[in-house]
């Protein structure tokens, strides 16, 4: 176990090394760079002042130097000022990042506590009408473009019942109720097709579980209904359904840059946008690292969780 | 999937591959009405999108009349803002929707389904190697990609394939491993190797029956996904390019006109919500095609 | 402009220079038939006295990203910067005319040299006194190097700014630019700080003269603004409180406005039209200042000819491309927008028309009477630049001779990259209001101007030019200008398309908000006030 987890430190630092090299290229090859953005199309910037600009954010150097000079600078933890606002990336970063965590979290935890009971109801059920009903709903949810539901939620929230949470966004810890006002809609939205996936998830490898010779035998051998879903096959039906969430949490991410938009919610989706946008790198960089690590992080967990479900899966 | 599983592979009557594929449609249709209903849905999808030249009333892009205009005889999904027929429009749209979908999630079938089989057969360092390198994939936001290759290969559809296709990839991967992973430590399997079975046969023989469920789920949840990243991209103006426009782009233009001409986001909305059940249900009945234990009963 | 001595400082009610006003709020309203009704309440003596006090949530599109007064960096700054910064001058929000703001007069005391007398007893909103010092280090500040102010070039003629004594400024110029006090008062470029502060902690710590101050500021959520109790115009302003929330979704803004959320947000005119059933809004229309055009490279053979360009100008249908593009919030527009101050050529007499026949028959001359095919480059189909759309009802258009136009919709970036190395056939865009219509005459039309890619070059239109540039009379001036536009626009160097109305929706008890031209600034918002 312990040399499990050494090795995988090791893969995470690597991979996370990985990501900050590919995101400096990645970013560096769109073309225009922070002061192309600066100029804008009116062209009344003199060269000298594009050169005097180049040469204070570092982009005269090569690019191999400038990513040197960043990963020094990142691992004493600076990870740098915004080309654009001239503020600390750690300080923008440390009000957006909860910001999206706790939506994410909020979403994701929104789609387990409905698509968990839903798929398993649905197996359980498998063939009736109610089993139909369930997946109808949740494939609904699922082939809905979550930015179009967004839309049309607070269109008709809006339009119809004349409310809409407070303008201005309230963190958590500042007012807990006006906060999960504001992050109702915005965590159903995202969590929606995650709910749809989660559940369908489950109930496939339900049906699966439920079809095997040990849940028969339990059965058999008189145990209850509720004590066979509950003690073999829900939790046989997990590594599939660990492995999907896993897989989500990197898409709930993606979702949340255009929910986050349309919601107003200032998390790194919209910072992020934004830093795209205006070419701002060390913006860029910070942030998809921020969520490459945090991605990691949960696939390592997600891959401990095998074991502690299934003790047949050795650590590879 | 336990130890006293028998590998559903295996298990198989060896007869039942030998039957007429016209029963096994009727076969499909009666026993399996939704999964028959998403495939009648895909293949007319296929032939919309193959046939749009002819369908399409008139050209999709020519400024035909007043914008906004309404459902009419003429026109019978209304105009768009820019004068532009609907109907034409959502026709030539499937050609790209499924274009885009089917290539980008082909792609990352043939990757990602390869590398994550081989991960969760082979463990150790090639499952670390690989998986970490999926991580890695998948820890890139689609529209940075989507930009950073429109700086490479210029803006063309190919870049939002492969933007879809690089994001679609890990998910299928991860899917294909951990079922690999818990077959590789069944005792069939091991006994297949220990009766001199290589690699390769075991993975095809052995492996994949066992993964193809979950794997073609994802799959037609993957293109059903394509389609809906497709859709995110175009409301970031990072989606296909003309000539003709994906659904995604309309719907993505056409939220704007809500309440004005509502049609105009709900008809690409409907299309690409029917595709994407289309794609789910005949993922659905393929998956209960390929399990014997349907199959026996 | 000259010598402006006298403190003409505008007032709620003031109705200065009505007959352009009228024109521009014609233009809006002509162009929006039956859209929604407009407020009258800023106009004339028959307004209620206002209230003071109260909230207003104002739904802006983009974070300001940064506030520093002396390298505007992002457009989305201009309005926010404007009520926390101001200069030696500035414009009157109703008649765009050149009027004093913290210098009380100027004065060329030679060609090159010009000398401000400042506003005496004006605070900082840290309660520091405003004086020479601060004019001085703020001017120097913009215009090094090391800042690295876009719009620096704009001020090339300043020599060195000197304090003469607590209260006088003077500036000794390179070569003789008359234009100056105009290119101040635009204030998109130079506000003035405290000499003391760190300029470094500007860019989030603003501190400023203006009639609000900064009290908090959430990247990428919003900025709130406090009535600045110690501003120099007394009573002024009349709102306590602007909480200005960032929200670049239209369908958003739609909603709080529905909701009664927000009380104030700029809208489209398909969103107007979206909103027009809502008894509680209203909606104020205004002209801005910003020309969307159709640019033409000289690496592409056929754009030499002069007939090619002229055929393609007589065969755009500018009224369908603003109706179709922009719902009809439009108006045409030559080389300067009309309705600034007296420099533009009024719309009446722009020489647009539509006629197939003559362009046929140019584009034959030309040896293109089977057309030809070409590249346009434009942003994606759902910005709201409304680029896309309309090189696309242009590319339709033309058709009609015989040209195809394939329109390539690139990212912002991308885009962006294109226009800054000319590297594009054919491209859509749109050229800002500027300090003065120099800076936007001699980029464009002069042959060493930067933002020159078809290398237009009229001997006449350039001694016009140079002529304008050191010519010290207003009026003679303005004649220059109008000339200028003239040939311009006989010659064709780029498709003039339009410039867009802005329409601002509002709840009703928003009262005394009126549009000014030109910028899409909200200076009124000083003089707005609640009525609930």
């Amino acid at each position: 176990m312990r040399a499990f987890l050494a090795r995988r430190l090791i893969a995470t630092v690597a991979t996370g090394l990985a990501v900050s090299v590919l995101v400096f290229l990645l970013i560096r090859l769109a073309p225009g760079d922070a002061v192309t953005m600066w100029i804008g199309q009116e062209g009344t910037m003199t060269p000298e002042v594009r050169d005097t600009l180049r040469k204070m954010f570092g982009l005269s150097d090569p690019v191999a130097v400038q990513y040197l000079h960043w990963l020094g600078d990142a691992a004493r933890g600076d990870l740098g000022y915004s080309f654009r606002s001239r503020l600390p990336v750690v300080a923008l970063l440390g009000t957006a990042l909860p910001v999206t965590l706790e939506l994410a979290a909020l979403a994701m935890l929104l789609a387990i506590v409905t698509a968990l009971p839903l798929g398993v109801f649905s197996a359980v059920k498998h063939g009736t009408p109610a089993d139909a009903t369930a997946r109808l709903l949740g494939l609904l949810g699922f082939s809905m473009p979550s930015f179009w539901l967004a839309v049309l939620m607070i269109l008709a929230s809006a339009t119809y019942f004349k409310w809409l949470p407070a303008l201005i966004y309230v963190g958590l810890a500042k007012n807990p109720i006006e906060n999960l006002k504001q992050m109702l809609m915005p965590a159903v939205s995202l969590g929606l097709p995650l709910m749809a996936v989660l559940m369908r998830m489950t109930r496939s490898t339900m049906l699966d579980v439920l079809g095997q010779d040990y849940v028969r035998t339990a059965r058999a051998k008189g145990a209850g209904e509720s004590a066979v879903l509950a003690r073999h096959a829900l939790k046989n039906a997990l590594i599939p359904v660990v492995t999907v969430m896993g897989i989500q949490l990197g898409r709930l991410l993606g979702g949340a840059v255009i929910i986050e938009q349309i919601f107003g919610v200032p998390g790194v989706g919209t910072a992020l946008v934004a830093a795209i946008t205006q070419r701002d790198y060390p913006m860029v960089q910070a942030t998809v690292l921020a969520l490459g690590l945090l991605f990691i992080a949960v696939q390592f967990f997600v891959d401990i969780s095998y074991a502690a479900i299934d003790p047949r899966v050795r650590y590879g | 999937m336990s130890v006293h599983d028998v590998p559903r592979g295996a298990a198989a009557p060896a007869a039942s591959g030998r039957r007429s594929r016209g029963t096994a449609l009727v076969r499909l249709a009666t026993r399996h009405p939704v999964g028959a209903l998403g495939a009648a849905v895909v293949a007319t999808l296929v032939l919309v999108a193959a046939f749009a030249g002819y369908l399409s009333p008139v050209d999709p892009n020519a400024q035909v009349g007043a914008r906004l205009s309404p459902p009419s005889v003429d026109h019978l999904l209304g105009l768009d803002q820019l004068g532009r027929d609907v109907l034409s429009r959502l026709i030539f749209g499937a050609r790209v929707s499924l274009l885009v979908s089917a290539t980008s999630v082909g792609l990352s079938l043939l990757v990602g389904g390869g590398l994550g089989l081989i991960a969760g057969y082979h463990g150790g360092a090639a499952d670390q190697g690989i998986m970490r390198a999926m991580d890695l994939m998948f820890t890139v936001p689609s529209f940075v990609l989507a930009i950073a290759l429109t700086g490479i290969l210029g803006p063309s559809l190919p870049n939002v394939i492969v933007a879809i296709a690089i994001v679609t990839t890990p998910t299928i991967a991860r899917v294909a491993r951990a079922p690999a992973l818990t077959v590789r430590e069944t005792e069939f399997v091991s006994n297949a190797r220990a009766a001199g079975a290589g690699d390769l046969r075991i993975l095809w023989r052995h492996v994949l029956p066992n993964v193809a469920g979950p794997i073609i789920v994802q799959v037609t949840a993957c293109i059903a996904d394509a389609i809906l990243i497709e859709a995110g991209l175009s409301f970031l103006g990072l989606g296909v390019q003309p000539p003709y426009a994906s659904w995604g782009n309309m719907l993505g233009t056409g939220r704007s006109y809500i309440g004005l001409a509502t049609g105009l986001s709900v008809f690409p909305g409907a299309a690409i919500m029917l595709a994407v059940l289309g794609f789910n249900f005949a993922g659905d009945g393929l998956r209960d095609m390929l399990d014997p234990r349907w199959r026996r009963t | 402009m000259g010598k402006r001595g006298e403190a003409n400082v505008w007032q709620p009610g003031t109705a200065r220079g009505v007959t352009r006003r009228q024109w521009l709020k014609l233009a809006g309203a002509a162009a929006l038939l039956g859209a929604g009704a407009r407020s009258r309440a800023a106009w004339g003596a028959t307004a209620p006295a206002p209230k003071r006090g109260g909230t207003l949530n104002w739904a802006e599109v983009d974070d300001p990203i940064s506030l520093d007064p002396h390298n505007r960096i992002n457009d989305s700054a201009t309005v926010l910067e404007r009520m926390l910064y101001q200069n030696f001058t500035r414009l009157n929000p109703r008649t765009m005319a050149v009027e004093p703001s913290l210098a009380m007069k100027w004065e060329y005391t030679k060609s090159t040299e010009l000398v401000w007398t400042l506003r005496p007893g004006v605070q900082f909103h840290n309660g520091r006194a405003f004086t020479a010092e601060d004019a001085k280090w703020s001017v120097d500040r913009s215009l090094d190097p090391k800042t690295a102010n876009p719009f620096a070039s704009w001020y090339a003629a300043i020599d060195k700014t000197e304090v003469v004594s607590r209260y006088v400024v003077r500036m000794t110029l390179k070569q003789p630019d008359p234009t100056l006090p105009g290119k101040f008062a635009t204030n998109r470029v130079i506000g003035f700080a405290p000499a003391d502060v760190d300029p470094k902690t500007l860019a989030s710590k603003p501190v400023g003269t203006g009639p609000y101050r900064l009290a908090e500021w959430v990247p990428n959520d919003h900025v709130i603004l406090v009535r600045n109790e110690r501003y120099w115009e007394r009573g002024l302003p009349y709102i306590d409180t602007l909480n200005v929330k960032f929200i670049t979704q239209e369908d958003t803004r739609i909603a709080g406005l529905s909701a009664g959320a927000i009380d104030f947000s700029i809208m489209s005119a398909d969103g107007a039209k979206r909103l027009a059933g809502n008894a509680n809004l209203k909606f104020v229309r205004g002209v801005n200042g910003v020309f969307t055009v159709i640019k033409m490279n000289k690496r592409f053979a056929p754009f030499r000819d002069k007939r090619v360009r002229q055929a393609m100008d007589l065969s755009v249908d500018r009224q369908e491309i603003i109706d179709k593009a922009l719902g009809g919030a439009g108006v045409i527009t030559g080389p300067v927008v009309y309705g600034w101050e007296d420099y533009g050529i009024p719309p009446q007499q722009l020489p647009f028309k539509v006629d197939l026949d003559r362009a046929r028959k140019l584009m034959a001359e030309a040896g293109y009477a089977n057309g030809f095919a070409v590249t346009g480059i434009s942003l994606p189909e759902g910005h709201p630049s409304a680029f896309y759309p309309s090189l696309a009802v242009a590319a339709d258009n033309w058709k009609r001779i015989g040209i195809t136009v394939k329109v390539q919709q690139l990212e912002l970036g991308a885009w962006l990259n294109k226009n800054n190395t000319l590297d594009y056939d054919m491209f859509i865009g749109n050229r800002g209001f500027r300090g003065d219509p120099i800076d936007v005459l001699y980029p464009f039309y002069h042959p060493k101007g930067s933002d020159n890619p078809l290398g237009y070059a009229n001997s006449q239109v350039q001694r016009w030019i140079e002529q304008a540039m050191v010519e010290p009379d207003r009026i003679k001036r303005r004649n220059l200008y109008l000339a200028i536009q003239r040939q311009v626009l006989a010659d064709v160097p780029w498709i003039f398309l339009w410039a867009p109305v802005q329409i601002d929706a509002m709840q009703k008890h928003v009262m005394g908000y009126d549009h000014v031209p030109f910028d899409s600034f909200k200076d009124l918002m000083w003089t707005t006030w609640l009525d609930k």
